[in-house]
């Protein structure tokens, strides 16, 4: 009735209506919910929710609402539990993550409302991190969901976490290793069959405490380590990589840190709109501020509202508000191709909403940035035909203006190329130019060089010539080299500058890449030590130290330093640190080092570190009386690792040929 | 005069109270004040801020004079804070505050440590375990034991270091170990020279490997055609060694393992029995005893499913694994060298032990040869095609010609576990298809469960 008056008012007086308030709006949505989920408006429950702006905005502003009739059956069972609950400001937010993500979860009510009391009882009795007391609604949504191993999930097994793994939020990232990591039971039963657990399933009182006990592998250690933050009130989440489970912690307010990960390709197992590492931090980032969410909802409510009421140019200007103030919320953008479409747009508001995703979103997302491209706007942005390649190929070009690094997270740039050289069309020689100039434009920052330069080779394959003209051209825009175009220069001018950064990155992908490029172009070392048992861990990882390219160092052949080719590096500052992160995470057997032939005996004094995450060090090994081959024998040690690092304390100068580390993988 | 005595008399009782439980800043000052007085120090171990429980703790509990009031004899309590991100400056000061504490010690927080007056770690008491202690009351009962734990420990140490020859050293050692404290490494390798045959039993006891590690290197063993020898070891150890009732059946199982390599499945899974029987509450005696259950007991059919209705149940013994035999109505793709597995030992490879023709009243007689009370039955579906078996019904004689009706299935199933509410007195069993159709009947197993009258 509220909303009807002001239109009946225009209709009768020829006045423009007035607009909705935000309030009224919310108001509206709430009413059409309770409607669908057949609860009386008058009844105690819609009333409570009705009077309470606040609990509103919690439920439509704190990410995606799957079935919202569900939703609100689900929070109406919770309410009836503890009818106070709208009062008490945590344990609604709570309860409403309960009820968002119940339907997604396929869970009954009475199921969810057991978790809420969970973490009802356990905030009461101050058991839970106090983190907990500040997270939005949105966060909440990840503790109400849980991990992927669903015998992690059980009161018992948070019962468990919350006694035995009570720990600051950071550490969360360590708790994985709680339990070992055992690809087979002590009877011999494989992890991958259904018999590893199965003797041990009813000895210990919860699930949690059976794998901390027995073990597992990847999978297991992931999700008890999400599961154990979880219980204890801090967001977490598992996901999956190429052949491996890893998990991320929130460790402090709006930070997310991955866990026992080896890549960046990531499929998070609770994800709303996308499901890859970028698409998490964008839907984090969009709520890490909840005021600017709601800000963000009421636009696009006030838009939605006026496109109801056939008020199309209206609802356009409304919803570019929304996107521009709020590029991070992905409902905008979506919202926004669903009111051109239905207000019959002209092309000049899609080429508007063009400019705007270019300008607002792809600096801060070029992943999700190119996912709305690809579904939405190329279709309407790009002209067709063979004499519009130029025009084609301007705006194609414009994507790269505005993302020009990887944004929230690295992702798949060279699947973007490949789309767009598709939409391009024209000749083989049309799309090698078009990336050579996409090369040229991102040499500067020199963020997706690499990326680039692996997508050409796959697309020239053996036509060695046509690769050498395209380095040729890129060597050109990078460097003053011939016409002849020398590549093993550019090849190493690109690994001078993209090793260290790659290596300071954790960037595995683009290290390996660029540094097998640059095995051509140096001879292997001469000196080959016996191993250790196990595998050569570092290979396929990176290598990094403090200062890279000093007048000393060539970080072209840092690559070499941490494979059997054996590289070359000298630090110039001190501490000298000279760092690898392992190509796979292990039990180490040993580590080799061949230091340089000169100046041997700046090693002694030096100390052999491992670490799990890259933060925390234990020391291994001090140097004493070296020689220039060191073999450092670690099986005694039992370590675990996935860093291992030498560090001089006393002196700035470390170099090394090579610096392998041995050991039995574990991931 | 007796009001002034009273306040001399309480002057002094707190002087004393004040004197015996000292505070220290950090774990390295706690460590000096515990050595000069030769006092334990009591190390609270939290999360603050960010664990409320811990502030609570630390409130209600810990800061209280009451808890310092309450302790028996003398120590030093100190707190060590872990911080969620603390600063590079915050670091160092932590580490010079609490230099000598190890970081690792703490798997969960909060963690009560009691370190002796020479620095030893002796006793936590961490997580479920610590919650329980919920008052000051509660808390000071648990120092106050812990204290006097450590107090034994003390005087039995100062008393080892002048013993008058070895026996007497090593009955100190035996008392020092006893105590329910983390033994000192010192003393496990002094038993090795004074006890060399271990005839204390310690060196067993401590020297066991860990359950994983344990049970691994049997199953390599075996794998390794070690199972003789693993046997012959763990018989051994049996015999000789003092090892607790865990241990014991940890080494039981080896055993059983080690039968089950040598295809003595009946000897294995009765030694997985006494292997649960020897520590039935532990987890790994259940383990163990599940593992067995899937190796051995199953397919010897000397045990049931633990989704069995007849898992766990007194239903007697097997009436017909050695006493009985059985005829058929008929027969077609039959092998009768496939009958006796109807009772015992493996499944046959066909998926059935009998086959029958087609025909309205297909069925076997099972002579137990001799009267018996029936308890239960559990009758095992050929592999495939269990629908045929839909009407399979149950009746009894005692003379093999008058039959009573007793079961009937309800529907077609892999297998059917019977409960008999009222014990049957029976020779003879029927098992047929009660249908109007002709059908064929086959079955891969019936076990007969009761006594022999």
């Amino acid at each position: 009735m509220k909303l009807i008056l002001p239109i009946l008012l225009a209709a009768l007086t020829g006045l423009a209506p007035a607009v909705p308030s935000p309030g009224d709006l919310l108001e509206e949505r709430i009413g059409a919910m309770l409607e669908a989920a057949e609860i009386a408006t008058d009844s105690s429950f819609a009333r409570a929710l009705l009077e309470s702006p606040e609990w509103q905005h919690e439920l439509l502003d704190s990410g995606p609402v799957t079935d919202p009739a569900a939703v609100l059956r689900c929070l109406h069972v919770i309410w009836d539990d503890d009818t106070s609950l709208a009062d008490k400001s945590v344990d609604r937010s709570m309860a409403t993550a309960c009820a968002l993500e119940a339907p997604r979860r396929d869970m009954e009510p009475e199921e969810m409302l057991a978790r809420h009391r969970y973490f009802r009882e356990r905030h009461d009795r101050g058991e839970l991190n106090r983190m907990y007391d500040e997270l939005s609604t949105f966060d909440r949504r990840f503790l109400a969901r849980g991990v992927q191993h669903g015998g992690f999930n059980s009161l018992e097994s948070m019962d468990y976490f919350v006694a035995e793994v009570a720990l600051p939020a950071p550490r969360y990232t360590g708790a994985c290793w709680y339990a070992a990591y055992r690809g087979h039971n002590a009877f011999g039963d494989t992890v991958q069959g259904p018999l590893y657990y199965k003797p041990f399933q009813d000895s210990w009182d919860s699930h949690a405490e059976m794998v901390r006990q027995v073990g597992g592998v990847c999978g297991s250690l992931s999700n008890f380590g999400a599961a154990a933050a979880i219980a204890n009130g801090v967001p977490a989440v598992t996901m999956g990589e190429p052949g491996h489970c890893a998990y991320a912690v929130m460790t402090e307010p709006g930070e997310w840190k991955p866990a026992y990960s080896l890549s960046w390709k990531r499929g998070m197992h609770t994800a709303f709109d996308g499901s890859s590492w970028g698409w998490h931090r964008l839907v984090t980032e969009a709520h890490r501020d909840p005021a600017a969410a709601r800000r963000s909802g009421d636009l696009r409510r006030l838009a939605e509202h006026q496109l109801a009421r056939n008020q199309g140019g209206e609802a356009r200007k409304t919803i570019r508000l929304a996107r521009t103030r709020h590029p991070l919320d992905w409902a905008n953008w979506t919202t926004s191709t669903r009111i051109l479409e239905e207000s019959n747009a002209p092309d000049t508001a899609w080429q508007q909403l063009h400019r705007d995703l270019l300008e607002q979103l792809a600096p801060l997302s070029g992943e999700c940035a190119h996912q709305f491209l690809r579904s939405t706007l190329y279709d309407r942005v790009l002209p067709s035909g063979p004499t519009a390649t130029d025009a084609r190929r301007r705006i194609l070009l414009s994507f790269h203006e505005a993302a020009t690094d990887w944004g929230l997270g690295r992702w798949d740039f060279a699947g973007a190329l490949e789309e767009q050289i598709r939409r391009l069309g024209g000749s083989t020689e049309e799309g090698d130019s078009f990336l050579a100039e996409i090369f040229s434009r991102h040499s500067t920052r020199n963020v997706f060089t690499s990326e680039i330069l692996a997508l050409q080779m796959r697309r020239t394959g053996d036509d060695g010539e046509r690769l050498k003209r395209f380095i040729a051209t890129i060597g050109r825009s990078i460097s003053r080299q011939s016409d002849k175009g020398d590549t093993s220069g550019v090849i190493d001018t690109l690994a001078a500058a993209i090793l260290p950064k790659a290596a300071a990155q954790g960037d595995r992908d683009t290290f390996q890449f660029i540094g097998r490029l640059t095995a051509e172009n140096y001879d292997p070392h001469p000196i080959e030590p016996e191993g250790f048992p196990g595998m050569l861990l570092s290979s396929g990882g990176t290598f990094g130290i403090q200062a890279p390219g000093n007048r000393w160092d060539n970080p072209a052949r840092h690559w070499g330093v941490i494979e059997e080719h054996g590289g070359d590096f000298h630090t110039n500052t001190k501490p000298a640190t000279a760092t690898v992160r392992l190509g796979n995470f292990g039990r180490l057997s040993g580590v080799v080092i061949v230091t340089r032939g000169g100046h041997v005996g700046r090693l002694n004094g030096a100390v052999l570190q491992a670490s799990a995450d890259g933060e925390t060090w234990s020391d291994l090994h001090t140097f004493q009386n070296v020689s220039r081959v060191q073999r450092i024998d670690l099986r005694e040690q039992e370590v675990d690792a996935g860093f291992v690092r030498v560090i001089q304390n006393g002196h700035p100068s470390l170099h090394f040929h090579k610096f392998l580390v041995y050991g039995r993988k574990q991931n | 005069m007796a009001a002034s005595r009273t306040s001399l008399a309480l002057l002094a009782l707190s002087l004393v109270a004040s004197a015996k439980v000292e505070r220290a800043s950090g774990f390295a000052e706690g460590k000096d004040l515990a050595e000069k007085a030769g006092a334990p120090q009591l190390v609270l171990v939290h999360g603050s801020p960010w664990q409320p429980l811990s502030t609570r703790l630390l409130e209600l509990v810990w800061e209280k004079a009451a808890l310092e009031n309450s302790l028996e004899s003398p120590a030093v309590l100190t707190t060590i804070a872990i911080a969620e991100a603390p600063t590079e400056e915050e670091a160092k000061d932590f580490n010079e505050r609490h230099a000598g504490w190890d970081p690792k010690s703490y798997s969960t927080l909060p963690a009560l440590q009691i370190h002796a007056a020479d620095g030893t770690r002796i006793l936590t008491r961490d997580g479920r375990e610590l919650r329980t202690l919920a008052t000051p009351g509660e808390f000071g009962a648990f120092l106050n034991d812990a204290l006097g734990l450590a107090a034994k420990r003390r005087e039995l140490r100062t008393r080892l270091e002048g013993a008058a020859d070895d026996a007497e050293a090593l009955t100190l050692i035996d008392e020092l170990l006893q105590l329910p404290l983390t033994p000192d490494a010192d003393l496990v390798e002094r038993l090795k020279q004074l006890d060399p045959g271990d005839q204390l039993g310690w060196q067993a006891r401590l020297g066991f490997k860990p359950w994983d590690p344990f049970l691994r290197e049997i199953t390599a063993r075996i794998a390794d055609g070690e199972a003789a020898a693993v046997i012959e070891e763990m018989e051994q150890r049996l015999a000789r060694d003092h090892v607790t009732p865990s241990h014991r059946a940890l080494l039981l199982g080896g055993k059983a393992m080690a039968l089950v390599g040598l295809d003595r499945g009946s000897e294995a899974w009765a030694t997985f029995g006494e292997a649960l029987a020897a520590a039935p509450e532990d987890p790994l005696a259940r383990a163990l005893h599940r593992h067995g259950l899937r190796v051995a007991g199953l397919p010897l059919r000397e045990a049931f499913p633990t989704d069995s209705a007849l898992y766990g149940r007194e239903i007697g013994e097997n009436l017909t694994r050695d006493h009985a035999s059985f005829t058929l109505s008929s027969s077609a793709s039959d092998h009768p060298e496939h009958h006796a597995s109807l009772f015992r030992g493996p499944y046959a490879p066909s998926g059935f032990a009998f086959h029958t023709g087609a025909e309205k009243d297909a069925h076997i007689v099972i002579d137990l040869h001799g009267d018996c009370r029936l308890r239960a039955l559990r009758i095992v579906n050929r592999n495939k095609i269990h629908e045929r078996a839909a009407t399979l019904t149950l009746w009894t004689s005692v003379d093999g010609r008058t039959w009573e009706r007793h079961w009937q299935a309800e529907e077609p199933a892999p297998a059917w576990d019977i409960l008999i509410d009222e014990p049957i007195t029976t020779r003879f069993l029927k098992l047929g298809l009660d249908r109007d159709t002709p059908e064929h009947l086959h079955l891969r197993a019936v076990d007969a469960y009761g006594e022999r009258l």
